[in-house]
């Protein structure tokens, strides 16, 4: 009997590696060997062509001292924290609210709400680009309209707004996803639920929060971590929108590396950004879970 | 309940209609801004770049799709973005599965490992991604784009499908041999329509992710005449600068097969996401 | 437990299926795009097909340096496949300058580049110091220097490094002043030919109180060429242009501050387009204000002069030079080239195909579409083009921006944004000075 049982265990361990065979083929080619590749190159000088070399610590060392770097560091975290943060909060506001309207009003505005997030950044930075120009741009224009001309700026040259503008931006492009998911959890709510809170005497807010939000907790924790990992990254955005200006202004460390790997040859150096955003995105990340973890309801 | 508190109702329920209406506006009016344009001539767009065009110049699309070769590109996304998507949603399940159902050794080390590398920059990978490619002959190919993205966009699907196959109970595949099906038809008819909202999901976070990719896609096809969408419309823009009638044209271009798309499976996405999808 | 058999063998099966239709499709989209996708070059996939028949030996070539943002760049490519179609399978592709630098290093990296690269002959430092880039004085001086006769010697001298060429120029690319002659008109201004700084700023002036015109716009990817002119011309005046360029003069030396005071001074005063803004303003959105009358002037290079006059359409363009900061005028070196990387598996084809490409009959393609192109016996008739030409004796090949990327990155991005945007005092400007070129010469 007991024989047996761990035959047939050690076969379902070994089905088990078959099928998570695949997946990790494909994770190890992709992201794992190049990844350690990357760790073993941030303590070594490289510049991309010659003899790889051993420095310990200097490039992470570097790459702190580095006014720049550390100034793309705050950038990164600003926007990603900042975006993912609003995109989040006005994503599962919208889909509660897009719940109470008809079926059809409703799918009208999801389709319209989704539409950022099918078109590909660049071309939303394109976009964006025009509309915070300062001569011409709708923002300003928006502006001038109502009377409100001492506000029109050059959103995108002043230091003190071009961050947010870049934030605003992200905003726009992803909190249509959250909007969808979160939608499609809170209609899997049984109606049932939603009626006895009624006859309780709830109102709309009060079932939000004491229904509705505890409910959908696992989904908006899945879109907060999802968002935060996107905008994290973001690079096409800035490449597009700033490079980075002016000066280095609105530069985020993805940008950063790829000109310190690319421009200034110092792929060691580029490759320890890299892990130090990494662990500060870990960090961030973990406490996002801890902070959205809810208990699971079965209803 | 009494009239006075269907009133209110109905009083809050506009209130709301007006939140969303607000935001419908932001976010249509880009898109609506790329609409008009698209069917303005250039100098039209510099005399008037806000309201709806005098005459209508559908030369724009034209030269979109001729010169720019918007349908090539956007081909050329698909076909990358689809078939990536596909082999993400097929080994994810799997290894979600097993990770979660089947005695894998250590499978929450293994969770985390998968999970922690999403948080690096893909930026850190571009140099030995291109070096390795290159060994293997992929760099300009369609399969230098998909195995990456592939590998990208597997280990938060992985996670969504453990969540999802750890949330179902065993009780289910039991019930089902009991009412005396077969195995592969109580596979076929109770896993698999189940897991369709957690494949929803995942091809949602798929999709957003991999559709704009730029970086990669401009350094892996840079030898080659592959363009995907993204790609081929900053190449576009460099070669005509940021002409924006036919620029307009061609988002527009790009926009109308997705929405149709979207009306499609919105019903699926919708009706299929279960809080089950997400249980991690 | 069976179940799980069946569902393996049902996953394993649905995998084999996949990967074979993802193989098949995979290729028959390549060609399919390949067949598609080439403009002009057509001529690259046909040949190769009938070529399984008699089995020629044709070797293929990849030719990055296909620029789409010139007129000439398909045209051009075209010609050259044709020429050698005989010979080689020509690949042309198209020139990503967003992404140039890292196109060309993961190439090289990889260990297969492309056979010959665009890359600018000012720039060439990084591959020149690492041994990446093919010597080419030899082809040059084969036969009594039969194929550097053919090239302009000025700009030749941008790509010589330690006395070995390695790169070789397309057409010379520099800066230059476009005018709308109807706003100076009616400011009451006449056209000058060359002009100090202080008159240009005088003009400006003028301009803004006659007209209310914006005098003067600039790209954002231009614009560190306001520093750089400035700074070669002042140390010309000085006839310190080679101290300058090996990094001679001491950072508290004024002249690395007195550009960026310029500079700022145009900004402060308004006059540059459209004021607030005027330092993140895309190159497009510059010209646009420049054809649309918005701005008087326009600051661009050479190599746009044939497409920025007609852009202008409905006033008539003068070409000027750009105000010498200094007394004496000088510009950057200001080329765009060919080079071939040096690990290429056949050098001697590399070199013949940049040859043909840069040789008087595709070059006459490239005159006739209004470039100025570095091959001297192509004959340039249109006035607007000689007249630039001409100017081409005030690029001074050598600039402290060569010392190293960071310096050079410093001067591109950061200087004039951190002067005249966030206010960084003349000490600041020192300082980097200071660490950029100790460092550099370390």
């Amino acid at each position: 009997m007991n024989d047996t049982r761990s035959s047939l265990q050690r076969k379902t361990t070994f089905t088990g590696l078959l099928f998570l065979l695949p997946a990790l083929t494909f994770i190890l080619f992709s992201i794992f060997i190049p990844t350690v590749w990357n760790f073993l190159l941030s303590f070594q000088e490289w510049d991309g062509f010659q003899q790889y070399r051993w420095v310990g610590m200097a490039n992470y060392v570097q790459a702190f001292e580095d006014r720049v770097t550390r100034n793309s560091l705050y950038n990164s975290i600003f926007i990603a924290v900042i975006s993912t943060f609003f995109a989040v909060v006005i994503g599962i506001a919208l889909a509660a609210l897009i719940y109470r309207l008809g079926r059809k009003e409703g799918a009208v505005y999801r389709l319209i709400l989704f539409m950022p997030s099918m078109l590909p950044i660049a071309i939303i930075g394109l976009l964006f680009t025009f509309m915070y120009n300062p001569e011409m741009g709708l923002v300003n224009a928006f502006l001038r309209a109502i009377g409100m001309d001492s506000f029109a700026k050059a959103w995108l040259e002043n230091k003190d707004t071009v961050l947010w503008s870049i934030v605003i931006v992200g905003i726009w492009r992803i909190a249509g996803l959250t909007m969808m998911l979160c939608f499609a959890a809170i209609q899997n709510i049984p109606a049932s639920l939603f009626e006895s809170a009624r006859l309780d005497g709830a109102g709309f807010m009060k079932q939000f929060f004491q229904l509705v939000l505890p409910l959908i907790k696992p989904i908006v924790q899945l879109s907060a971590v999802f968002t935060l990992v996107m905008q994290f990254k973001t690079y096409d955005l800035v490449f597009v929108m700033t490079q980075g200006g002016p000066g280095s202004a609105s530069k985020t460390i993805p940008l950063h590396m790829i000109d310190t790997a690319f421009t200034y040859n110092e792929f060691g150096v580029s490759a320890a950004m890299g892990f130090i955003l990494t662990v500060i995105v870990a960090i961030i990340i973990l406490l996002t879970s801890r902070l959205l973890r809810g208990e699971y309801y079965e209803y | 309940m009494s009239t006075n508190s269907i009133s209110t109702e109905r009083k809050t329920a506009s209130f709301h209609r007006i939140i969303v209406l607000a935001f419908i506006l932001i976010t249509i009016y880009p898109i609506l801004f790329v609409v008009l344009t698209s069917l303005k001539e250039t100098e039209e767009f510099y005399t008037n770049i806000w309201w709806l065009p005098e005459k209508t110049a559908w030369g724009n699309f034209k030269e979109a799709w001729v010169d720019a070769r918007i349908g090539e590109y956007f081909a050329t996304s698909l076909y990358v973005v689809s078939i990536s998507l596909f082999l993400i949603l097929l080994f994810g399940a799997l290894a979600g599965y097993a990770l979660a159902r089947l005695e894998v050794p250590f499978s929450k080390t293994i969770l985390f490992l998968l999970l922690s590398t999403t948080f690096l920059p893909s930026e850190t990978v571009i140099m030995p991604l291109y070096i390795m490619m290159s060994k293997l002959d992929l760099v300009g190919t369609a399969a230098g784009l998909i195995i990456p993205y592939t590998g990208w966009g597997l280990p938060i699907t992985i996670y969504i499908f453990y969540g999802f196959f750890k949330s179902l109970p065993s009780e289910l595949l039991e019930a089902a041999r009991v009412d005396g099906c077969t195995e592969m038809k109580a596979f076929g008819k109770i896993i698999i329509p189940l897991m369709m909202p957690a494949v929803a999901t995942c091809a949602i976070f798929g999709f957003v992710g991999l559709w704009g990719e730029l970086l990669w896609a401009s350094i892996a096809l840079s030898m080659s005449d592959l363009r995907t969408l993204p790609f081929g419309i900053i190449s576009f823009q460099s070669q005509f600068g940021t002409d924006w009638g036919p620029m307009s044209a061609a988002i527009c271009l790009i926009l109308i097969p997705l929405i149709v798309f979207f009306l499609f499976v919105q019903k699926y996405f919708v009706q299929g996401i279960t809080g089950g999808a997400v249980k991690g | 437990m069976s179940m799980k058999r069946v569902g393996l063998s049902i996953m394993l099966l649905l995998c084999t299926i996949l990967l074979l239709s993802a193989c098949g499709g995979d290729s028959g989209n390549g060609s399919q795009t390949a067949n598609g996708g080439n403009n002009g070059g057509n001529t690259t996939e046909t040949p190769k097909e009938e070529q399984n028949e008699p089995p020629a030996q044709k070797s293929d070539i990849n030719f990055y340096g296909k620029i789409v943002e010139f007129t000439s760049g398909e045209p051009m490519v075209a010609a050259l496949q044709d020429k050698l179609k005989d010979k080689y399978n020509i690949n042309g592709i198209q020139v990503d300058w967003a992404n140039l630098e890292k196109v060309v290093k993961t190439g090289i990296a990889s260990g297969k580049p492309a056979d010959v690269y665009q890359f600018w002959p000012q720039q060439m430092t990084t591959f020149v110091e690492n041994n990446q880039a093919l010597d080419l004085t030899p082809y040059l001086e084969a036969n009594d220097g039969e194929w550097l006769k053919t090239l302009n010697p000025a700009l030749m001298e941008i790509g010589k490094y330690d006395g070995k060429y390695y790169n070789v120029p397309l057409s010379s690319n520099f800066s230059v002043m476009y005018i709308n002659k109807n706003i100076f008109a009616d400011a009451g201004i006449e056209v000058p030919d060359q002009w100090t700084w202080e008159e240009f700023m005088a003009a400006g002036k003028q301009i803004q109180e006659k007209t209310g015109v914006h005098p003067f716009a600039i790209g954002k990817d231009l614009q560190a060429w306001l520093y750089r002119n400035g700074l070669l011309s002042l140390a010309k005046t000085e006839d310190k242009l080679e101290d300058l360029a090996a990094g001679n003069i001491p950072a508290n030396d004024p002249i690395y501050v007195k550009p960026l005071q310029n500079i700022k001074q145009i900004y402060d005063e308004k006059m540059w387009y459209p004021g607030e803004g005027a330092i993140s303003t895309s190159r497009d959105e510059a010209q646009a204000a420049f054809y649309q009358g918005k701005a008087a002037m326009l600051g661009e290079v050479a190599t746009n002069a044939t497409s920025i006059v007609e852009g202008a359409g409905n006033f008539e363009v003068a070409v000027v030079l750009w105000p010498s900061m200094g007394t004496e005028n000088a510009f950057l070196g200001g080329a765009d080239g060919l080079f071939i990387p040096a690990n290429v598996k056949n050098p001697d084809a590399s070199v013949e195909v940049l040859k043909t490409y840069l040789s008087e009959d595709i070059q006459k393609i490239h005159a006739a579409e209004g470039y100025a192109t570095a091959n001297l016996n192509v004959e340039v008739s249109d006035p607007v083009i000689t007249n630039v030409m001409q100017n081409a004796v005030y690029i001074y090949p050598k600039e402290i921006t060569q010392l190293s990327p960071r310096l050079n990155d410093y001067i591109e991005k950061e200087a004039i944004p951190a002067y005249v945007l966030s206010g960084a005092t003349d000490q600041e400007v020192e300082k980097q000075f200071e660490k950029f070129i100790s460092d550099a010469k370390k």
